[in-house]
């Protein structure tokens, strides 16, 4: 233990930590999950990229240039657009289109809204806070965009018959679309009412552990989390519902007829 | 009333592109009924959903009482030219529900609701005049759900209707009820066009055959083969009027 209070956590301590994905990589092995690489892979890429995040953010909270703190939302949405397009696979180029202009939006908006209206952090850009919170909204808002629109594709796959049964007697494709819209957003939001919930009873915020850790006041930490949670929880509505309104169109011609395997291979008649 | 001029229809199989349907007219006057017959994989059914631009020509023209398909939207489109699928799509609800459902939709919500009246006649009609209004469709036999698909359809009042084997499930007794509705549909003025497996009924006027090769085949399908077509590829009176 430091002066500050802090825990310091050494490389061996680091290491005993890495404990947690072998035994999850040895598990899935088991199970026959095929999902072992990918892990390992991701596990190996939050090390590094947060290790590198580390030296980085100080750097970062250093800019100052509110056009370099833009570049740097920009790169965030555009690596969060591609990890969702890569969970959907499907339309991988319209997706990454769709998704980066949808997070990159949500982001400016809810990000500036905390912490220029809410927090008011001065200067506009303040890398310190602003980047947190972009990574907070950006974070989520990829979550529930990935999980909306994996929902909205199968959904109206497996609806199709019905789909073009409601386009037969003159449905529009919104209207033909509506019931798996809505049931994907809904999909898309549970986890965040989830975590609104469940707040600090269940689950307790990483911010506010951190910032307590930290040596902040819990009653100073409490606000912010509170600010954060029910940002994030707006991103994530905004962004699924933009990103599946953006989307759900491609699954029809210009004539509004959907377009499923069945219809484009022979059915036998 | 109804013209179809030479549409194709490409579609993508198994080994690549082929023309499920290959230079198809054919023209229907009011109070026609029409039978498309031909053996499976013959494009008997893409032919239907072509017409009611449920899957995209490659060329052709189709046109309503003199206008071109384009100066429609494709939801109007298909409120007059109105498609019954095989498989009956019911949605999750009462019988009364799903009879509604088309004026949930935009294109249907300024015309007239049917009344309670009409709704249980047709139903009678078609030999379910012991299902009730409210009865859950998901308590019903795919024979009466295919038939309260086909009511459904046919009290959006369309001008034309495409009717792809819509008894394949029904019972004698219950295809007669259907081909009555039929009847009496384009008595009042419609033109239908069937796709049909079961012996004929002896309701359509005109006879339209369909051959094609296996599905993923390139062969052309020759439409029309029975005498009735004439050389700009319509229908002429042959003269089976009931």
């Amino acid at each position: 233990m430091n002066s500050s209070g802090i825990i310091h956590i050494a490389p061996w301590q680091l290491g005993l930590a890495s404990v947690f994905i072998v035994a999850s990589i040895a598990v899935i092995w088991a199970m026959k999950f095929g999902l072992g690489k990918r892990l390992a892979w991701a596990a190996v890429r939050s090390y590094v990229q947060l290790l590198i995040l580390g030296y980085v953010l100080s750097w970062l909270f250093h800019l100052d240039s509110g056009l370099m703190v833009i570049a740097v939302l920009l790169i965030m949405s555009g690596v969060a657009a591609i990890t969702v397009s890569r969970r959907v696979s499907e339309m991988p180029g319209k997706i990454i289109r769709a998704t980066f202009t949808v997070l990159f939006g949500v982001c400016l908006l809810i990000t500036f809204t905390v912490t220029g209206l809410i927090v008011q952090v001065h200067p506009w850009y303040l890398p310190r806070y602003v980047i947190p919170v972009a990574g907070m909204v950006l974070g989520n808002s990829m979550a529930s965009v990935a999980i909306a629109l994996e929902r909205v594709f199968r959904d109206l796959d497996a609806r199709s018959d019905e789909i073009r049964g409601l386009v037969a007697l003159g449905a529009t494709p919104r209207e033909a679309a509506d019931a798996s819209i809505r049931s994907s957003l809904i999909a898309g939001l549970i986890p965040s009412i989830n975590t609104l919930a469940t707040a600090g009873v269940v689950f307790i915020p990483g911010m506010m552990s951190g910032q307590i850790l930290a040596g902040t006041a819990p009653g100073v930490a409490a606000p912010y989390q509170i600010v954060i949670l029910f940002m994030v929880t707006a991103a994530s509505l905004f962004s699924s519902t933009t990103a599946i309104l953006l989307v759900y169109k491609h699954r029809f011609d210009k004539f509004g007829a959907y377009i499923d395997e069945s219809v484009r291979e022979p059915s036998g008649t | 009333m109804f013209q179809v001029e030479h549409i194709t229809v490409e579609l993508v199989g198994d080994e690549g592109t082929f023309l499920a349907v290959d230079d198809v007219s054919l023209a229907l006057e009011s109070s026609q009924i029409a039978d498309i017959v031909g053996p499976s994989g013959a494009g008997k059914s893409t032919f239907l959903y072509a017409l009611s631009l449920l899957v995209p020509c490659r060329s052709g023209d189709l046109l309503l009482d003199g206008r071109r398909v384009s100066s429609f939207t494709p939801s109007e489109w298909r409120s007059l030219v109105a498609l019954v699928q095989q498989k009956p799509t019911l949605i999750e609800g009462s019988v009364q529900t799903n009879l509604l459902l088309p004026w949930t939709l935009k294109v249907h919500k300024e015309h007239k609701r049917p009344t309670f009246e009409e709704m249980r006649r047709l139903l009678d009609r078609a030999e379910l005049s012991d299902i009730s209004l409210e009865r859950p469709v998901s308590k019903l036999s795919v024979g009466q759900q295919a038939r309260i698909a086909f009511i459904r359809t046919l009290l959006t009042r369309p001008e034309v209707l495409l009717l792809d084997e819509v008894d394949a499930a029904l019972d004698a007794a219950s295809t007669r009820a259907i081909g009555g509705l039929v009847t009496s549909f384009a008595h009042d003025g419609g033109a239908v066009l069937r796709v049909r497996h079961k012996v004929d009924d002896g309701r359509a006027s005109y006879r339209c055959r369909f051959e094609g090769g296996c599905a993923g085949a390139l062969e052309s399908v020759p439409p029309c083969e029975d005498a009735s077509r004439s050389d700009d590829g319509s229908f002429r009176e042959t003269g089976r009027h009931e």
